[in-house]
């Protein structure tokens, strides 16, 4: 296993800039998630890794040593790709031996590696499967057994999940999870499903317009996120955003009051698991009632003609109704700048 | 009643299924009547059907032998099964290492190039024939297969180019960047890769210049002066005279000259069923 350095790296076709200044150090064993919407150039950057992509500009460090020249072979990186990418007319076992074959590896040690990934992964009983004999799951299993017999330095998934339903796509995580364990291996993994981000990584990587916005753990990203992108990306339902003006000693939003000693205009977020229903609080119109099972999401409007979301717990409001006014207090909060939407204090 | 409407309808389309069978298949049985029927006369009676059965013709046609003695319909078999054959060879391995170019890279001058090749395809084989035969002549390549083979190819290449960078551009490009992350080369990726999922293709365009050579008539009576250099179109043109035509012995070397080829058919029908369609969907 290896360390991944970015250095200033960009990416441009023509005058297009996709990826501007990525500064990244992956540390040995590490999964770090690149997220971030459609088109925000994550899967751009991990071909850049790959060396499928050419780098306008910065270094690509694997172990400290530079390979922007090198071509994929030699990057002794391996990719697991979101359409799987298996060889049509190749059994698994002859998928999962090809990479090893063209490297000249001896026959031997070939079944011995495949061998030892089919049992890891479950893959036993279909060696000699073609992979339209397979279901998606399968599939992606195979896939990743490809990666895993090369024994790489790096892995590098390319939105590898989502493909699949729901439920397999929750299965297969939990795999994926165990299989960094028992591999220890420095994984570079594409999603923009945040829920696969925050459940993965050990960190994650936010990109948006090709711009990175924030790295850190899950936990940072959730509970201190640097601007409101990543604050609005990261979270199920979404952060609110409320327009505040403060006075040195709270932010009023209609009749709706924040202590802070922010003074001016404000932007104001809150998730939808920090708005309270409380008697004491200030009124608020429900306009659409959304029933998950458990919970209900809320979605609001305030005196002032605003809109937010609340996540309550069905059995606290099991009468709920459109059109009710329910009174809401607010809890944690976070102050962003109204114009660039950086995060405000500590 | 809605049985019965059903019936009616199945009976009709089968009644009209098989006259259109017939109608397709009676040319043929009449050559069939002819190359059995003893004699030279051409068949005049609307029942294709031979009264007395015989394979004199196509003894004699098989029998053929040159002026010395030697045995002439083999070598010309030979002849023809070796100019399709190459033509088919070369055809594909030029147009598949083109295609494959054409497909995945993006250089200049190649989409005039992908037009000339098509503009090639819109003269008739006969308007290059004097300018081949002079190019031929100063090579010394008349009267060879190899002659006959290269100028086959020089339309083969261009359909078939066009025919295998269309299959190729439905080929998802993260097969070859799979294969390039796996190790391997450009060359084994094409080989390994790329070929093999190419099969329908390949079989397809193969075809397709087999019976092109295998058929042609004009460039080869052009080009081919001597008797044992024939190949098998020739031979067949020479049942047909100035003063009289074999007519039993056209017809047996007719049916002879196709057997090949419809051979090929029923062998790789599978795979040209799967080549013509290839493509269409996405799968």
């Amino acid at each position: 296993m290896a360390t991944l350095t970015l250095k200033g790296l960009q990416k441009s076709y023509d005058d297009t800039q996709v990826l501007e200044r990525v500064d990244l150090q992956v540390a040995d064993g590490e999964l770090l998630v690149l997220v971030g919407p459609s088109g925000c150039g994550k899967s751009t950057l991990l071909r850049c890794i790959a060396g499928l992509e050419d780098i306008s500009d910065g270094e690509l460090q694997i172990d400290g040593q530079r390979v922007n020249e090198l071509p994929p072979r030699d990057r002794d990186v391996a990719m697991v790709f979101q359409s799987y990418a298996l060889y049509p007319h190749m059994t698994v076992r002859e998928n999962m031996s090809f990479g090893l074959e063209v490297r000249k590896t001896p026959a031997a040690e070939i079944r011995a590696r495949v061998d030892a990934a089919a049992e890891m992964l479950g893959l036993e009983e279909l060696m000699e499967r073609l992979p339209k004999a397979m279901s998606g799951g399968q599939r992606q299993r195979v896939a990743m057994g490809r990666a895993i017999v090369r024994r790489p330095k790096v892995f590098l998934f390319d939105e590898p999940l989502s493909n699949l339903d729901a439920s397999l796509r929750g299965h297969m995580r939990v795999e994926l999870k165990r299989l960094h364990r028992q591999l220890d291996a420095t994984i570079v993994y594409v999603t923009h499903d945040q829920v696969e981000a925050l459940t993965l990584a050990d960190r994650i990587l936010v990109l948006n317009r090709g711009v990175v916005q924030q790295i850190g753990s899950p936990t940072d990203l959730f509970d201190r996120p640097a601007n409101r992108f990543v604050a609005g990306f990261i979270g199920s339902p979404s952060m609110n955003f409320l327009r505040g003006q403060g006075d040195g000693q709270s932010i009023q939003l209609g009749s709706l009051s924040v202590p802070s000693s922010h003074v001016g205009p404000v932007c104001l977020g809150v998730r939808p698991n920090e708005v309270h229903i409380d008697p004491t609080g200030s009124p608020a119109t429900i306009d659409v009632i959304e029933h998950l099972g458990w919970e209900l999401h809320l979605h609001l409007r305030l005196e002032d003609g605003q809109e937010l979301t609340a996540r309550v717990e069905t059995v606290a409001m099991p009468q709920a109704r459109a059109g009710q006014v329910v009174h809401i207090v607010l809890g944690t909060t976070h102050l962003f700048d109204v114009e660039s939407g950086q995060r405000l204090g500590v | 009643m809605k049985r019965q409407v059903s019936v009616w309808r199945l009976v009709a389309t089968h009644l009209f299924l098989v006259v259109v069978t017939l109608a397709v298949l009676y040319p043929v049985l009449w050559v069939l009547d002819m190359a059995l029927t003893p004699g030279q006369a051409f068949a005049m009676d609307p029942i294709p059907w031979p009264s007395n059965p015989s394979l004199e013709h196509f003894e004699k046609v098989i029998s053929t032998t040159s002026s010395d003695g030697r045995w002439l319909f083999g070598r010309q078999l030979l002849n023809s099964l070796i100019v399709a054959g190459a033509t088919s060879i070369l055809g594909i391995g030029l147009a598949a290492t083109a295609g494959y170019a054409m497909s995945r890279w993006a250089f200049p001058g190649r989409d005039i190039g992908m037009g000339l090749f098509l503009v090639t395809q819109m003269f008739p084989g006969v308007v290059m024939a004097v300018p081949l035969y002079i190019l031929l002549d100063e090579l010394s390549l008349l009267d060879s297969m190899a002659g006959l083979a290269l100028v086959y190819a020089t339309t083969s290449v261009p359909f078939c180019t066009w025919n295998l960078k269309g299959y190729f551009d439905t080929l998802p490009l993260e097969l070859e960047e799979a294969a390039r992350m796996d190790g391997a080369s450009r060359w084994t990726t094409f080989w390994r890769i790329l070929l093999p999922l190419s099969k329908p293709a390949l079989v397809v365009t193969g075809l397709f210049s087999f019976m092109t050579a295998w058929n042609e008539f004009i460039l080869a009576a052009t080009f081919l002066g001597k008797e044992e250099a024939f190949t098998l179109p020739v031979v067949l043109n020479g049942y047909v005279g100035d003063f009289g035509t074999d007519w039993g012995s056209f017809a047996a070397a007719a049916i002879l000259v196709s057997l090949p080829v419809m051979g090929l058919f029923f062998a790789l029908q599978r795979q040209l069923v799967e080549g013509l369609t290839a493509g269409s969907v996405k799968g």
